[in-house]
């Protein structure tokens, strides 16, 4: 009987609704809510019967209905205005007008394992406002955050969807080691990058130690702390947003043609005074295409890449709850595609692109006035398909395979080749002929919290709380990888037809099938007592925590990687708040790993931190700054991560050692040699950091200005002995590891807002941020080089050496009368003149000196804006970096250093070669081999690496829909926006975040149009 | 009911302390995690299987010197010497042959890979008496690590000279500012007595399962090569060393004494007549036809006449580098014009006897060698096909054993290396054939690149011809051109279809004719780069143009063109700084005490 049992669930619904709606029934307050300054509705604003769970939220018309006891009191609360309590008694009818909010400050921080309101903060702690985030329409969270906050250092280095993750890092770094913050998600370590934007309530950096010691021996990079939304009292709110780009890859390397390369073959020939390769004819044919096969022109970039591709982001939330249970539920959808063309005849994708699916649900359930519960659930699926060559192969062959070598396809259709061994990747043949690889990422995270309320079992202010997470990751790899034909086209013979190379170069082979599989899982337990009670002007909290995390990898390869990961600790808290105008803290972590030798497992992590908010003296009578307070600390914070290397202090046996054949017919015998040399004395890098911070408002919130200046000393940074000649026989790879190197790190950030609405209701915002850091290595255990100044002590941590170019040698007797410069027989005019650093009269080695800057930025700042009229918004956001350096060198810059014919060669050396025409060229001259004088690191490849790039840009347009519509659409969002829109730069040529060389899997700027609805 | 909540209170409270206590009793394990059972050194040599692959591990120091283009294989020494070019840019051999290489160069690391050798045998000599095995098998072992660690240090003397000696294995906390260089005759020294021991304690030879490990005639014959490069003039009262001494005084090269000839000598016949005593003898193929007699050693593995070879596997990239491009091969084994040049005619008589300043050829009229023109007729036993350019017709048996030329027959057809032939420059990419010949000594004719079969390659280190030769020079040097001396060089020159040498010869004469037989005999076997070094002679050798065929012309087999003497490299050797190579920059920071070899 279906009828019934449809019945029997709308009942059940319907005493779910009783249940939910009837807890207490006195009387029913309808009302409505306005802004006090214009007097518009405001929706949205949570009213709640104080003293108890019970509340709501106002509809988009302002109005809300509420039951409450005659002698209640309701709570009108809504971010940015000032919170109101109105008592209940007689009336029915209550209309509020909310006061805008002249400050922040009753803003609540995130902090570690905690929440403080913002006036007592003492730790330098930064977050951003995660709408600003959300208008990076990318699927890797990590690269929405360059410039966004103070303190946060960030350089993406790839486009490739999948990996398109930026490297982040918390004040620049203090060791050499791992540089990696810790980054929490709901309080969990989690990774970043697969993240949902959409699902993020908050976003903040922890970067003192005042604010890290309480992650002990893991919060020396610093913290990334990040919540997801949860739900919250009201009707179910139903989200929908889409959001739809076009990719553009922002950068390509610009390659010369066939002509000119066959013309540039000639000319480093002459150059070195031997016969030329190419006639006039032959370099016409070139130019004219009349014989594409025997004379090809080949843009293999343009062959095998597009020009534009597509993503698209899908989210629907659900969001809503009552005094009992509050739920938030996200789905999100995700597609991003690559950049690679594909073949049509072939039945399978071959094009890169990243499927993901999230899903989230948060579930806070208010078991009784003291147990509160929390449930997180989160799931992503992560597929990807990517070409049978992975794209480290292929930009590496786009660079290689010269648009002369052979043509894309041969006149039979079949792939061109030769048979040298690096002529065998032709690019079209890696992207569109050598199958495919299908990924399938599984991520599994679980949550489950509850706090209880000991206030009147135990003792005013006590609380307990507990925290349980379990996670699971699962990959596996499929490869069906196809060894394609390739053929070599010989032109044709008397008869005309077609010759071929015989036999071909390489025979078609079935395709392959492969699987490799990846799982790991971890588990995070912690319980904590917290304290939390005024004493008159006193405020005094406490807190003690318990936590432990154990995290396998279940696929490792070896009995090492195998076993589990574990940590446990203790985490504690104290602080002291007079008036809100004195604020001290001590915070402390202790905590242990496995990794380390018994008895030097545990180590101890205290800082103590002090604020004083001369603002609210009563002596403070500036009117125009509400808020001024300045705050220092100082303290010890830990960092293990070593690398992933384990059991540092064990000295053991590698059973797959070097190996060797016996016998007439060369059997295979393994050997046992040295795996690890053992150091019985190995621990943890400590870092010792003080901070002194300055926060500052003007004008009623209108402006906010944060700035922190830092210095942080690191000792006991994890290296491998450098001192251990190879005399004694050591693998290098076995050298113990001991806690030698040291490292300072210091510098500012800074933070300034501007806010404010007028009584026209004109919002304009500006927020620009500021982080400046150094860090320089202070002892390693390098032997002493010969020359003090090619020594790293003293610099900054991957600072390049290299040699110092004075221009180019003019002529012969310019040659002769200079140093003899030892790379080479003999230098010609248009070759490197180097300046001699030692004064020995001899250029080599011992010239380099440092050059550049390291490769991450030391300064970064971001600078923005948004303004928003009668549902019109307009933002944008620009990102910059100075003081880093990049070498734009590699093969294509060193024309032929591997041979005439082999790589392609940039147009940016091309045209600012050296030639006797141009002796005021930019590039050395092109010689028709290896020129082991020009192509080595040294300044005249030295770019600096610094940018400024419009990183986004949005317009909207917000559409509150009418009463009459209530039932079902509430508003509309319309949106575009851009990312990486505009870069200004000294470089040009490649994307300045890209690493060494001439660029990878490039960047993408997307132009992304989306709707969001509110039912 | 007051009463009733505070006992509450107070039972929660006791609750909460109970729990704090707790907790910390039940973590203290918690961290307590390590592998379990794995291997370390004690246990490696409780148990013998795992204490002889402790040994097979330092087995793998020999250096495999078959990959000659690239760094790791550890052999520069056939490119940089006048045998060679290899065109692949990559090769070490051009940082030598340029003389564009320092003390901040790390490549090839043959520094660090033999102590790491010598690291591992000191462990095993160490450790093995604690292995759980009869005396007689560890006796064999013994004698298998003493041998492996004196070939590391000869490896290393043979380009250092004086070298730290490795006698133990080093600890962690030991002073490595005491390790120092030896002088080179306390070195040798080291090695010889090394060998007399391993002699003492290994067999003559193995079985065929065991082929490749250490038997007595290895450990013999590096003692008389070791003697006999003691005895050269690099090392014996080489007068450029004199004052080099280390940092406290040390003199590190010894005076001339002229007994160390004769020593060489000696250990040179121990080998020679311990080795034929028991079946060692030199190679003859089934037919005696004198090509195959030579190109077979090589080929055969373990024939009578290795005395110690290295297994190598399947080498294949040795066959692609030796092998022409329409082979599939990348065609960068280059033998230079000189070598060419060097081999003599079938009637013993030497084509070329010098050349002029312009680069040409003084041709010995003589011998019957034509430097223009082609040959009607193929030779009668397919030496080479008709057609072929007359410089290639009428030379010695090893000659055509030994080279790769233009027209050659290579595997059943034609080699075509001229511009526009099938493996001539115009259709090869960076690597190509830069002299217009390739190696053809020690190259499979059986493997087939393109359907990837291969045989298993073998390095030999030592073999009885090597011997004959070491002997004669050492002989002559110490007592003149005795019979012995006419007997041991003849006999190579009758194996390779030669007539013998003339008698009557002057010491000086000798050794002229002892030198060349030795760089043609011996010819890519890495001798040549060492004995143009210890006999003093690079400088002269090293430091010249060296020549080539012109293969950016041509378009057929009889093209004059391509037949033009062309330079393909300008070569640097300053002495005596290139004698020697530099002690690693890097290492001599690490420890101040190993002075630097000179020039450097």
């Amino acid at each position: 009987m279906p009828g019934s049992l449809k019945k029997r669930g709308t009942g059940f619904l319907f005493f779910l609704f009783i249940f939910i709606n009837t807890v207490s029934a006195q009387k029913m307050v309808t009302g409505k809510v306005t802004g006090a300054a214009d007097g518009k509705p405001l929706a949205e604003v949570n009213v709640v019967v104080k003293g108890t769970p019970i509340g709501t939220t106002t509809n988009p018309d302002g109005t809300y209905a509420i039951k409450a006891e005659k002698n209640a009191t309701l709570v009108f609360t809504y971010v940015g205005y000032e919170i109101q309590q109105i008592p209940v008694s007689d009336i029915s009818q209550l209309n509020v007008a909310m006061k805008q909010q002249s400050s922040t400050l009753g803003d609540v921080v995130v902090v570690g394992f905690g929440k403080q309101k913002k006036i007592s903060v003492t730790g330098a702690i930064s977050s951003v406002p995660v709408n600003n985030l959300q208008r990076i329409a990318t699927p890797s969270l990590s690269n929405a955050l360059a410039g966004s906050m103070p303190g946060i250092i960030t350089r993406q280095s790839s486009g490739e969807p999948g990996y398109d993750g930026a490297a982040v890092f918390i004040r620049g770094f203090g060791t050499w080691a791992n540089r990696s913050p810790l980054i929490l998600v709901d309080g969990v370590e989690r990774d970043i990058n697969n993240l949902n934007t959409q699902e993020i309530e908050s976003f903040s950096i922890l970067k003192d130690a005042s604010a890290t010691a309480v992650y002990g021996v893991r919060g020396a990079n610093g913290v990334i702390l990040i919540t997801t939304k949860r739900g919250r009292v009201g009707r179910p709110q139903v989200v929908f947003r889409t959001e739809n780009a076009s990719l553009t890859a922002m950068r390509l390397p610009d390659y010369i043609n066939g002509y000119e390369y066959a013309g540039l073959i000639n000319e480093a020939l002459n150059n070195d005074n031997l016969p030329l390769r190419y006639t006039p004819e032959e370099l016409q044919k070139f130019k004219d295409h009349s014989d594409p096969y025997l004379y090809p022109d080949v843009n293999w970039t343009d062959a095998v890449l597009k020009k534009n591709t597509f993503q698209s982001i899908n989210n629907l939330s659900v969001t809503g709850g009552n005094e009992i249970i509050k739920y938030y539920t996200n789905v999100g959808y995700t597609i991003l595609n690559g950049i690679y063309k594909q073949d049509p005849d072939n039945a399978y994708k071959t094009n890169a692109q990243m499927k993901r699916y999230n899903f989230r649900s948060n579930v806070d359930i208010n078991v009784s006035k003291t147990i509160s519960l929390e449930l997180g659930v989160g799931g992503i699926i992560q597929k990807g398909n990517y070409p049978g060559t992975p794209a480290p192969d292929i930009f590496n062959a786009l660079k290689i395979t010269s648009p002369i070598n052979y043509p894309k396809i041969n006149p039979d259709g079949s792939i061109a080749g030769a048979s040298t061994s690096y002529l065998q990747n032709n690019p079209w043949g890696l992207v569109t002929r050598a199958g495919y690889t299908r990924q399938d990422r599984n991520t599994l995270q679980g949550t489950f919290g509850g706090k209880w309320d000991l206030s009147s079992l135990v003792t005013n202010g006590l609380s307990v709380r507990g925290l349980f997470s379990y996670d699971h990751w699962y990959a596996a790899s499929t490869d069906r990888k196809k060894p394609y034909a390739i053929k070599q086209y010989l032109g044709k013979d008397n008869n005309g037809n077609d010759r071929y190379s015989d036999p071909p170069i390489r025979e078609e082979q079935p395709m392959g099938f492969n699987v490799i599989n990846a799982a790991n899982r971890a588990i995070y337990t912690e319980v904590a007592v917290n304290y939390n009670r005024s004493f008159g002007d006193h405020n005094v909290t406490g807190m003690i925590l318990g936590n432990r995390r154990e995290y396998i990898d279940l696929t490792a390869d070896n009995t090492i990687k195998n076993l589990p990961y574990r940590r446990q600790g203790l985490a504690g808290r104290i602080t002291y708040n007079y008036k809100n105008r004195y604020l001290a803290e001590v915070n402390a972590g202790y905590n242990g790993s496995e990794n380390f030798p018994e008895g030097k497992q545990y180590g101890f992590f205290p800082s103590v931190s002090a604020g004083w908010v001369i603002s609210n003296e009563n002596f403070w009578h500036v009117d125009a700054i509400s808020n001024l307070k300045i705050r220092g600390s100082y303290g010890q914070v830990g960092n293990d991560q070593i690398g992933g290397r384990r059991f540092l202090f064990l000295t053991t046996i590698n059973r797959s050692g070097q190996s060797y054949l016996f016998g007439d017919n060369q059997r295979f015998y393994q050997g046992f040699d040295e795996a690890q040399i053992g150091n019985d004395d190995v621990s943890w890098e400590v870092a010792t950091k003080s901070n002194i911070g300055l926060d500052m408002e003007l004008f009623k919130g209108t402006v906010t200005l944060q700035v922190d200046a830092f210095k942080e000393n690191r000792t006991g940074i994890l290296i491998q002995r450098g001192v251990i000649p190879r005399v004694t026989g050591y693998y290098p790879w076995t050298l113990p590891y001991a806690n030698l190197g040291k490292a300072r790190n210091s510098g500012i950030d800074a933070l300034l807002e501007v806010k404010h609405t007028t009584h026209s209701g004109f919002y304009y915002n500006f927020r620009g941020t500021f982080t400046y850091a150094r860090s320089i290595c202070t002892q390693n255990d390098d032997p002493i080089p010969k020359y003090a100044y090619q020594s790293f002590v003293g610099q900054p941590i991957d600072q390049p050496l290299g040699l110092v170019a004075l221009g180019f040698f003019k002529d012969q007797s310019d040659i002769d009368k200079s140093p003899k410069q030892n790379f080479m027989e003999a230098v010609k005019p248009g070759d490197i003149k180097y300046q001699d650093t030692n004064g020995d009269n001899v250029i080599d080695d011992y010239d380099r000196v440092p050059i550049g800057y390291p490769r991450t930025p030391q300064m970064v700042y971001g600078a923005g804006a948004s303004f928003g009229y009668k549902g019109f918004e307009l933002s944008f956001f620009f990102t910059g970096v100075a003081q880093t350096s990049l070498f734009v060198d590699g093969a294509s810059m060193y024309a032929f250093q591997m041979g005439l014919g082999t790589y392609n060669i940039m147009r940016e050396y091309y045209d600012n070669r050296w030639t006797p025409q141009t002796p005021d060229a930019k590039y050395p001259r092109v010689s028709p081999m290896q020129n082991p004088n020009n192509n080595r690191t040294n300044t005249m490849f030295l770019q600096d690496a610094g940018y400024l790039r419009l990183k986004s840009a949005e317009v909207a347009y917000n559409i509150h829909l009418k009463q009459g519509r209530r039932a079902g659409l509430e508003s509309i969002r319309v949106f575009i926006n851009g990312y990486n829109l505009m870069t200004w730069d000294k470089i040009k040529v490649i994307d300045p975040e890209s690493d060494y060389g001439t660029g990878g899997y490039p960047l993408q700027r997307s132009v992304n149009f989306g709707t969001q609805l509110t039912f | 009911m007051k009463n009733i909540a505070l006992t509450i209170k107070n039972q929660f409270r006791l609750l909460l302390l109970s729990l704090l206590v707790l907790i910390p009793s039940c973590t203290k394990d918690y961290l307590k995690k390590a592998p379990d059972e794995d291997l370390d050194i004690k246990k490696v040599f409780s148990e013998r299987k795992y204490a002889e692959s402790f040994l097979t591990s330092a087995y793998n120091n020999i250096p495999v010197m078959l990959g000659a283009a690239d760094w790791d294989q550890r052999n520069p020494f056939t490119g940089a010497s006048d045998e060679m070019e290899i065109t692949f840019l990559g090769a070490y051999s051009h940082l030598l042959n340029s003389g564009a290489w320092s003390a901040n160069d790390y490549y090839p690391d043959v520094w660090g890979f033999m102590y790491e050798g010598i690291r591992k045998t000191n462990i095993f000599l160490e450790n093995v008496a604690l292995v759980p095995m009869p005396d007689e098998d560890r006796k064999k072992w013994i004698g298998e690590a003493t041998f492996l660690r004196a070939f590391f240090h000869f490896m290393l003397a043979r380009i250092y000279g004086p070298i730290p000696i490795g006698d133990h294995s080093y600890a962690l906390n030991e002073d490595y500012l005491k390790i120092r260089r030896q002088p080179v005759d306390k070195v040798i020294e080291f090695i010889a007595s090394e060998c007399d021991k391993a002699a003492g304690m290994l067999d003559w030879s193995v079985s065929t399962d065991k082929l490749g490990r250490v038997t007595k005639p290895a450990a013999l014959a590096l003692k008389a090569q070791a003697l006999l490069y003691m005895a050269s003039p690099l090392w014996n009262g080489n007068p450029d060393y004199a004052g080099v001494k280390d940092n406290v005084g040390t003199a590190l090269f010894p005076a001339y004494d002229k007994e160390r000839w004769k020593q060489a000598a000696i250990a040179a016949k121990a080998c020679i007549d311990g080795a034929e005593a028991n079946g060692y003898k030199l190679y003859r193929s089934a037919s005696n036809d004198p090509v195959r007699n030579y190109q077979e050693v090589f080929i055969e593995r373990n024939n009578a006449e290795v005395l110690f070879a290295r297994n190598a596997g399947e080498h294949s990239h040795f066959e692609r580098c030796s092998n022409p491009i329409s082979y599939g091969g990348y065609s960068i084994f280059c033998p230079t014009q000189e070598l060419i040049d060097d081999y003599e005619m079938a009637n013993g008589q030497r084509p070329i006897t010098g050349y002029n300043g312009d680069g040409t050829p003084v041709i010995n009229a003589a011998s019957g060698y034509m430097e223009t023109g082609y040959v009607a007729d193929k030779h009668p036993k397919d030496y080479y096909p008709a057609g072929v350019r007359n410089m290639y017709v009428g030379r010695e048996p090893r000659f055509y054993a030994s080279i790769n030329f233009n027209g050659a027959i290579w595997k059943n057809r034609n080699i075509q290396f001229w511009f526009e032939g099938l493996d001539g420059r115009k259709r090869a990419g960076s690597d190509y054939c830069i002299s217009g010949y390739l190696m053809k000594k020690m190259v499979n004719p059986t493997s087939d690149i393109f359907q990837n079969r291969f045989s298993l390659n073998t390095w030999i280190y030592y073999r009885l011809g090597e011997e004959y030769l070491n002997y004669a020079e050492a002989l002559n040097e110490a007592d003149g051109p005795v019979a012995d001396v006419y007997k041991y060089v003849n006999a190579i020159r009758d194996r390779a279809g030669l007539p013998g040498l003339p008698t009557g010869l002057s010491q000086t004469d000798m050794r002229e004719r002892i030198h060349h037989e030795r760089r043609i005999e011996l010819a890519f076997e890495t001798h040549r780069y060492f004995d143009t070094h210890r006999w003093k002679t690079a400088a002269g050798i090293d430091s010249k143009e060296i020549h080539g065929m012109n293969i950016g012309a041509g378009n057929a087999l009889n093209d004059d063109n391509f037949y033009k003497r062309t330079v393909i490299e300008r070569r640097v050797f300053v002495a005596p700084k290139h004698y020697l190579w530099p002690i690693q920059q890097a290492e001599i920071n690490k420890n101040p005490n190993l002075v630097q070899n000179p020039g450097w």
